[in-house]
């Protein structure tokens, strides 16, 4: 099959319209762009949230507890800037600045932005991340499932039941006054380290 | 619900059937290799399957320069850097792996060590580590059922460190699988009817599960109708070659598909009932399937009905309202069960396999927890549901 050149694809007027289109819009890689600032803000709060529950849900201390002492947890996306790092301290996840050197000694890594930004737009579940096989884990298989256990601990408890139901395989039995104080308490430890590191 | 996405991947050449083992020569010549290191264990060797595979090559006009007999059940770093020694010491330039899941997971790692040089197997372990295809590498499976000849992840144990080091790799996948019924002709009929059922339950794992694909469906259906038509009369002819054939087909094709779709609880169970109470693999899914295809049966009602049709044929599919399917399917499942209890004394129950004491479960359902296999599951378990299932199948 003969692809076309760029001479004929300049003359077909369909093409040419899409292409001035997306130029206007900020070029083809515009979505990218995006999706790039909401992932490395995502990561920013899944990290800090999730230093927040190590504070303020006994559930996730008492996975917590199970890591060991300094390990260093790290989700990033292949060859490109979102990251974040937690390290193991204590009873405690705390997050990693940026400016720290630690290499993860556990790590989940998406194949490509769009894969992160599925996720971590509720559009696809961790789950279905996996299952699709969109991203690659580094590191001991029973602590990324300990880490994974987390991660939908602190989704199912910080995030509205609408929204959690699509990060999550299954929403667990959390009776809404439970849900509420867990949340609140999350937040408040959430709105704690904000104020410390500002 | 995102949209659909699927990757698929099987670059291995299967060599099946009537004088398969006699293919080899000409194979290991078009990969350019002549002195292959053959990789096996004591039993496969004292059973005589060693000299049909060494007489098949030299009649070919390939020596085997060295042998190594030495695996234990549970492979470890130590034995592979014996096995990497004794290849260098005899300047060979291929890996033949024959036996089962053993031989065939310390061969990948021999391969992983001749290939990139040096003794350090641990600076390899983890995923997509390996960047560059390794020495060819053939498997001959002796038994027909863990499906190794066609994935791409091994698993040594570290003696030192007292950890299993996982390998996934697609460089790890064979060049060549080859399935010939004289290797499987002699094994007795307990691990016939286990690992038949280890590979019904790739398949039907890969079937239901939440990264199943089209293409690793059409494996899969293919391995369970082969399995289900072919395990009661291999048990009751353990000489029909042309069965032993079949069942080594289904195994593979039902590794085509899990490696393709991954596993699901009854192997998250499974590995931890295998790693605590010391139950074979082949016979801990034997148990656990039914069990946990109960549990999945609301999630996966479609899919599991839709197995009836290879588990109990085409008749039985269409008497049975589609709505009553799935219940049926677990019903010739049962059948299936009690009917290799008759005939090779395969435990139908976690109490019957004699290894399993009941205050055990609870450390078996935390330990299932900590499984990637419990990820692709299409329905969430913590640790109450794993205790119930486990309780159910005791």
């Amino acid at each position: 099959m003969d692809l076309p050149s760029q001479d004929q694809s300049a003359r077909n007027p369909v093409r040419a319209l899409a292409e001035k289109l997306a130029a206007s819009l900020g070029g083809p890689d515009a979505p990218y762009r995006a999706q790039r600032t909401f992932t490395a803000t995502m990561m920013h709060l899944m990290a800090s949230l999730l230093q927040a529950a190590s504070d303020a849900d006994p559930a996730v201390q008492n996975e917590v507890l199970g890591f060991p002492e300094g390990l260093v947890i790290g989700m990033s996306v292949l060859g490109d800037t979102p990251q974040m790092r937690l390290r193991k301290t204590g009873s405690r996840l705390v997050r990693l600045a940026s400016s720290d050197p630690a290499k993860p000694n556990l790590a989940i890594i998406f194949k490509h932005l769009t894969h992160a930004f599925l996720v971590l737009s509720f559009q696809e579940s961790t789950a279905r991340s996996f299952a699709n096989d969109r991203m690659i884990t580094q590191g001991d298989v029973a602590l990324a499932m300990r880490l994974v256990r987390c991660l939908n601990r602190m989704e199912a408890v910080t995030l509205p039941k609408l929204v959690a139901e699509r990060a999550l395989k299954a929403y667990p039995d959390l009776p809404l006054a439970e849900k509420l104080s867990l949340s609140v308490r999350t937040y408040a430890y959430l709105l704690r380290d904000v104020w410390r590191n500002r | 619900m995102s949209s659909p996405y699927f990757s698929f991947f099987c670059p291995v050449k299967v060599i099946a059937g009537f004088k398969a083992l006699e293919h080899i020569p000409y194979e290991l010549g078009t990969h350019g290799a002549k002195r292959p290191l053959l990789v096996t264990d004591r039993g496969v060797r004292g059973a005589g399957l060693v000299e049909i595979v060494t007489a098949a090559l030299s009649s070919g006009s390939v020596t085997v320069p060295a042998i190594f007999d030495d695996v234990p059940p549970d492979s470890s770093t130590t034995v592979v850097a014996e096995a990497a020694r004794l290849y260098r010491q005899n300047d060979c330039d291929s890996i033949v792996a024959v036996g089962g899941g053993s031989v065939i997971d310390t061969a990948k790692a021999v391969n992983i060590l001749v290939s990139e040089g040096g003794d350090n197997l641990r600076a390899y372990c983890g995923a997509s580590v390996l960047k560059r295809p390794l020495r060819p590498f053939f498997v001959l499976p002796t038994t027909s059922g863990t499906g190794s000849e066609v994935t791409s992840v091994c698993v040594v144990k570290d003696i030192e460190a007292g950890v299993k080091l996982p390998f996934v790799s697609q460089y790890l996948l064979p060049n060549v699988a080859v399935l010939d019924p004289r290797l499987t002709l002699g094994l007795p009929p307990f691990f016939t009817a286990a690992t038949a059922m280890d590979a019904l339950t790739h398949a039907v794992e890969a079937f239901t599960g939440l990264a199943k694909n089209p293409i690793s469906d059409a494996y899969a259906t293919a391995a369970i109708k082969k399995v289900a038509v072919n395990i009661v009369p291999v048990l009751t002819n353990p000489k029909d070659a042309p069965r032993r054939l079949e069942l080594a087909l289904a195994a593979t094709m039902a590794g085509i598909a899990f490696s393709n779709s991954m596993v699901g609880l009854v192997h998250a169970l499974g590995h931890s009932v295998g790693a605590i109470a010391h139950v074979p693999h082949g016979v801990c899914m034997s148990v656990l399937l039914p069990y946990v295809l109960e549990y999945n049966l609301d999630a996966r009602r479609d899919a599991i009905g839709e197995l009836l049709l290879p588990l109990a044929g085409s008749d039985i599919y269409a008497a049975t309202r589609s709505s009553e399917r799935a219940e049926k399917t677990l019903v010739h499942l049962r059948k299936l069960r009690d009917e290799l209890f008759a005939l090779a004394g395969l435990p139908r129950t976690l109490s019957e396999t004699g290894k399993v004491p009941r205050e055990k479960l609870p450390d078996i359902a935390r330990l299932a927890l900590d499984d990637g296999a419990l990820v692709t599951n299409p329905v969430e378990a913590q640790y109450e549901q794993a205790l119930a299932v486990l309780e159910r199948a005791y």
